[in-house]
């Protein structure tokens, strides 16, 4: 029996974990994890997050697909933001006229001074009328230029005008450019290109300061309120997805999601099979026998298999995945080594002294065994964690996870989808894959410094 | 009954070796002689350093050794100067071997005894295996077993049976010293017996000499014509068994003797209080003086040196020297 | 000697372990560890049991607590039949006798300290309600055993203390209950030749003052003589000779104790000029013994009947029983 001791409970642990400097790096990005788990759960809470994630409408004014910010580093040039040009901001004037209508114009302007081209031009209209107005749109470039854009008539007081998908629009920009330049240009006039190229052979942004002019006839009680978005082609820290969704709170709420269930797996199943490996060793008989053989039966099951056939049967949550995941793993192998101890356990003198002196077998399996098998089982536990957070990320991927919620899985699914890595987008795999190696790695050298406390043999390793 | 020619020599012989406390002093000024069919008793309690003598005199040394210094004359020739590979050729196991504590515990449980017992001869003096078996089977039966117990595999013998075949294995180089450490710790009292009565036997009949360590002094004066006490990795005492069983001088000899159960006299026997030194900062002076009755100033100040008080007999304690 | 002052009564006690022979095998062997043993113990009385490995001394040691229970024969414990009483039935008995281990540094569990080591008797068997008056019951333990400053000892780990030391523990641990019995399994062979005395004499003096039962198991027959008032002398699961400590170590009777008087090394330094005699060979294996002395293959006084049938125990003189047909005629 080893005398080998680490006495002190948690805090001699602790102290002996962080002599390790690879563990003080697990350690240190565990807690940023926790910090940012803490954080996103306290900011968004999950229903609303859920919610969010599952509404087009809150991500409207966000560009469709868009890069994560820092990529312009490098780029070498400043991308394109999403402005929002609100139509309220703007000089208007307006005339009565005869019959009691009134003339409007509103122009509102910005100025645009990045080095690419927007993604998006969209007209987000919210007005009240009795009759459905027509409006004039004219387009004013930095170098005087009028464009007339479009004369569109609302179809309902939230109508959207999609400037990037009209064709006629680009075919006419198309030929503006022709003219202007004095020959086919080099790249492909798009409605983005045609409003904000230099007027040359190659793709060059005019920048300086823009206008756009409405025009309308409206009733005497009409309102007339638009919003100009042009749509950047980055955004914010992480980008966004192919439904205009931020990235970014996928990555947040993706890390008390992978976090608790690795941690819940990884622990349920670790503290359920320790206990079923203890009475198989402590009782013997009938019973060892009876879980020794569902061991050797769970041991040739296969297991993902049977989890994504759970998972296509039944009704998907991650809490029934949790739930079948754990119950699939208490049987594992594992339970062969826990009974070994268990049994070598039994044979040490001090639980004969134990039963001379009255004490009942609860007693032995809670105080004088399992406080020995304990320790050698952490180091496991926690290594046990990313296996458990890839498995929740591979099955999400595979379209088996929880629908609704927003994990690194779910992200990863959604970027095959949509063809991630055809489309150059490759942020949208990469962001999530990190944040899923970042953690396997803080768990992953936690466990390593554990198991070279426990066993100081792999000191030596 | 020894012959008058030194066949072991050591002077000055220290161990220390590391550990994460500090270092441990497990032996110093280490001196004594072996002549021919002398039988040396190594005693003291445990952690005293009388096995690492043992495994010292082998060059089985730990990992973490520190200070291995000293001069070991054999048959007159300084061993320690010695590389490892003719050390290993020419001494160990060739002229001193050795039958470790729980000898019997190792054997390696997949080979047959027979063929354990043969190796040495194969490995040292490139004995034919067929011949190092033979060879080994004679043996076997000289230590009172027939001979097919060759074949037999170590769970299949008893303890006492597997310590004769340690035994064996110690002999079949043909050595002239045979170092014992604690050969019959775990051995019933009639084996235990019984196995030195054997021990004598082929002591006269080869005529070997043997260094005998145990914590034992009623075991120890069955074989043993000399004496060396060991407390704290140093020789205390160092006399005959004669004088030492009737008049030992050492207090802590005093406080062993008097703490063996007697059989035959109707002495009540006493203990010595205290427990040993560590050896990583053993007492300042003589490093018994903190459980010694005797004990005065000098003691605790500076640590005595081997002070002879009688033919061959040396004494490390200020009660025999200058001073009182 | 009237059994109202009979601590524990031994009617030939048998306890034998099973051995299957394969798994379809129906025939069914034994390892006779204890065949027929039958003695008594009064109040305040100490025992030796002696006997070389293998001679069922342990096993009956364990019997007496009962951790085994028997297969044949009675124990009887202050009067009451305990032999087939069922363990739940026995929370009583585990306060009354209590157990000391050969191995001091087995005996505790190394996450456990001195303080909870000797706390769990106490929790068990509830006793003793308050943690004031645990504590105070540890202490006092502690300090029966010498094991002082108290505080020093009692919040240290067992492999901080020496095999002395936690002996002293395990000596401590088995009176805190206030038992009547001790049974004490070799408790000084794996220590220091110098630290045992100091042992024995610790528990004979705890004996003798708390009137405690002490049955000393022990293969060293020398520590015998100061410690028990009776002795017995097992060998292949029987008791070869029974009598008082003094007459056993004067005048021993059966050639098997006198051979081990014989083996039993005093220091004097004429021993090794000579060749003791002592019978040669090993003691048998207690699987289906054959019905005769099992003594008689290594008997130097062996004939015809001991190899044909077991004696019984003869009084050869009063109060001293032999098991050898030598001592036939009384």
């Amino acid at each position: 029996m080893s005398s080998s001791k680490r006495v002190g409970g948690l805090k001699g642990v602790l102290h002996e974990v962080l002599s390790y400097k690879s563990a003080v790096i697990g350690v240190a990005i565990l807690l940023f994890l926790i910090v940012l788990s803490v954080y996103t759960m306290v900011t968004i809470p999950l229903p609303e997050a859920i919610q969010a994630w599952r509404s087009s409408e809150a991500w409207s004014r966000n560009p469709r697909n868009a890069q994560p910010e820092w990529v312009e580093i490098f780029y070498g040039k400043k991308l394109p933001r999403t402005i929002i040009v609100p139509l309220k901001d703007a000089d208007a004037t307006k005339v009565l006229l005869e019959d009691g209508r009134l003339a409007a114009s509103w122009t509102v302007y910005f100025n645009y001074e990045y080095d690419d081209f927007p993604s998006e031009i969209v007209i987000f209209f919210n007005s009240s009328y009795s009759e459905k107005p027509a409006v004039e749109i004219y387009w004013i470039r930095p170098d005087g230029e009028e464009v007339f854009l479009k004369k569109h008539v609302l179809r309902r007081p939230d109508d959207r005008l999609y400037l990037s998908n009209d064709l006629s629009l680009e075919l006419r920009l198309e030929g503006l450019f022709e003219n202007k330049v004095g020959g086919k240009p080099s790249f492909m006039v798009t409605v983005e290109k045609g409003l904000f190229a230099e007027y040359s052979l190659d793709p060059r942004v005019l920048k300086g300061r823009y206008g756009i002019r409405f025009e309308t006839t409206l009733e005497k009680n009409d309102v007339l309120n638009a919003e100009v978005v042009i749509y950047g082609s980055v955004y914010g820290l992480a980008g966004t997805d192919h439904l205009r969704r931020p990235l970014l709170i996928g990555l947040l709420w993706g890390t008390p999601i992978a976090m608790s269930f690795g941690l819940t797996s990884a622990i349920l199943t670790t503290v359920l099979s320790l206990i079923i490996g203890t009475i198989s060793g402590w009782y013997g008989g009938k019973i060892d026998l009876v879980i020794q053989r569902i061991v050797e039966i769970n041991a040739v099951l296969p297991f993902l298999p049977i989890l994504i056939m759970l998972t296509t049967f039944y009704r998907i949550d991650l809490l029934i995945i949790l739930l079948s995941v754990v119950v699939l793993s208490i049987f594992s192998l594992g339970i062969k080594g826990t009974r070994i101890l268990v049994m070598q356990i039994k044979s040490y003198p001090y639980i004969e002294a134990a039963q001379a002196y009255g004490a009942s077998n609860m007693r032995l399996i809670l105080f004088y065994v399992i406080p020995k098998i304990l320790p050698p089982v952490v180091p496991g536990m926690i290594s046990s964690v990313p296996g458990f957070v890839f498995l929740e990320a591979g099955l999400s991927y595979l379209g088996l996870g929880d629908p609704f919620l927003p994990t690194w899985g779910k992200i990863i699914n959604d970027a095959q989808t949509n063809g991630a890595f055809y489309k150059g987008m490759y942020y949208w795999v990469l962001e999530p894959a990190f944040m899923l190696i970042l953690t396997s790695i803080a768990f992953a050298l936690i466990g390593m410094a554990l198991e070279k406390i426990v066993n100081p043999k792999l000191k030596e390793l | 009954m020894s012959s008058g020619k030194t066949v072991l020599s050591v002077r000055d012989l220290k161990l220390y070796y590391r550990t994460r406390k500090g270092i441990v002093k497990a032996l110093e000024e280490i001196n004594f002689d072996l002549e021919k069919e002398d039988v040396l008793a190594v005693v003291g309690e445990s952690g005293c350093g009388k096995s690492t003598l043992a495994r010292a005199l082998v060059r089985v040394l730990p990992r973490n050794i520190h200070t291995y210094e000293g001069k070991v004359f054999l048959n007159g020739r300084n061993v320690m100067e010695l590389d490892e590979e003719a050390f290993r050729r020419e001494v160990r196991w060739k002229k001193i071997s050795i039958v470790f504590q729980g000898a019997m515990n190792s054997f390696n449980p997949v080979y047959k005894i027979g063929q354990q017992v043969a190796e040495p001869l194969v490995i040292h003096d490139n004995v034919e295996k067929k011949e190092a078996l033979k060879k080994a089977r004679q043996l076997i039966e000289l230590m009172g077993m027939p001979g097919v117990f060759a074949e037999r595999y170590p769970f299949e013998l008893s303890g006492g049976m597997k310590q004769r075949a340690a035994i064996a294995m110690a002999l079949i180089t043909n050595p002239e010293i045979v170092i014992l450490d604690e050969p019959t710790s775990a051995l019933d009292v009639l084996t235990q017996a019984n196995i030195i009565n054997l021990l004598k036997r082929i002591k006269n009949e080869f005529r070997l000499s043997y260094i005998f360590i145990t914590h034992d002094l009623g075991l120890a004066s069955e074989l043993a014509n000399k004496v060396a006490v060991i407390y704290a990795g140093k020789i205390v005492e160092l006399s005959s068994a004669d004088v030492f069983y009737t008049e030992p001088k050492h207090p802590y000899s005093r406080g062993l003797i008097a703490s063996v159960p007697t059989l035959t006299t109707d002495r009540k026997p006493e203990f010595i209080s205290g427990a040993p030194p560590s050896l990583i900062d053993p007492p300042s002076g003589c490093r018994f003086h903190p459980r010694c009755r005797f004990a005065w100033d000098k003691c605790s100040a500076e640590e005595p040196g081997m002070i002879k008080v009688g033919e061959d007999h040396l004494v490390r304690c200020w009660l025999y020297g200058d001073g009182k | 000697m009237n059994s109202d002052t009979r601590l524990l009564e031994l009617e030939d006690l048998r306890k034998w372990f099973e051995i299957r022979r394969g798994f379809l095998s129906s025939r069914v062997n034994y390892v006779k560890a204890v065949d027929g043993v039958t003695f008594s113990l009064e109040e305040g009385k100490a025992v030796s049991l002696v006997g070389e490995s293998g001679s069922g001394k342990t096993t009956l040691g364990k019997t007496i607590l009962r951790l085994y229970e028997p297969n044949g024969g009675r124990i009887l414990f202050q009067g009451k039949d305990i032999t087939h009483t069922k363990v739940k039935d026995l929370k009583w008995y585990r306060r009354m006798a209590s157990l000391v281990q050969q191995d001091p540094f087995g005996a505790f569990a190394s996450h456990f300290t001195v303080f909870r080591a000797l706390e769990e008797p106490l929790l068990i068997h509830n006793t003793v309600k308050s943690r004031e008056e645990r504590a105070e019951r540890v202490f006092k333990a502690l300090e029966e055993v010498r094991l002082t400053p108290v505080e020093d000892f009692a919040y240290k780990y067992p492999h901080m203390l020496s095999g002395g030391q936690l002996q002293r523990v395990a000596i401590a641990r088995a009176i805190i209950l206030e038992p009547r019995l001790i049974v004490a399994d070799e408790p000084v062979s794996m220590l220091d030749a110098s630290v045992r005395i100091e042992i024995l004499t610790l528990l004979r003096r705890l004996q003798e003052r708390l009137r405690l039962g002490v049955i000393y198991i022990t293969h060293d027959l020398a520590t015998t003589r100061f410690f028990s008032e009776s002795a017995l002398i097992m060998y292949a699961g029987h008791v070869m000779e029974k009598a008082s400590t003094q007459e056993v170590l004067r005048n021993p009777l059966h050639p098997y104790t006198k051979a081990l008087l014989i083996a039993t090394p005093d220091p004097n330094p004429q021993n090794r000029s000579r060749f003791k005699e002592v019978p040669p060979g090993e003691p048998p294996a207690l699987v289906d013994p054959p019905k005769n002395c099992r003594f008689s293959p290594r008997c130097p006084r062996a004939f015809d009947k001991c190899f044909k049938e077991e004696p019984p125990e003869f009084e050869a003189a009063p109060g001293h029983w032999v098991k050898c047909w030598l001592y036939e005629r009384s």
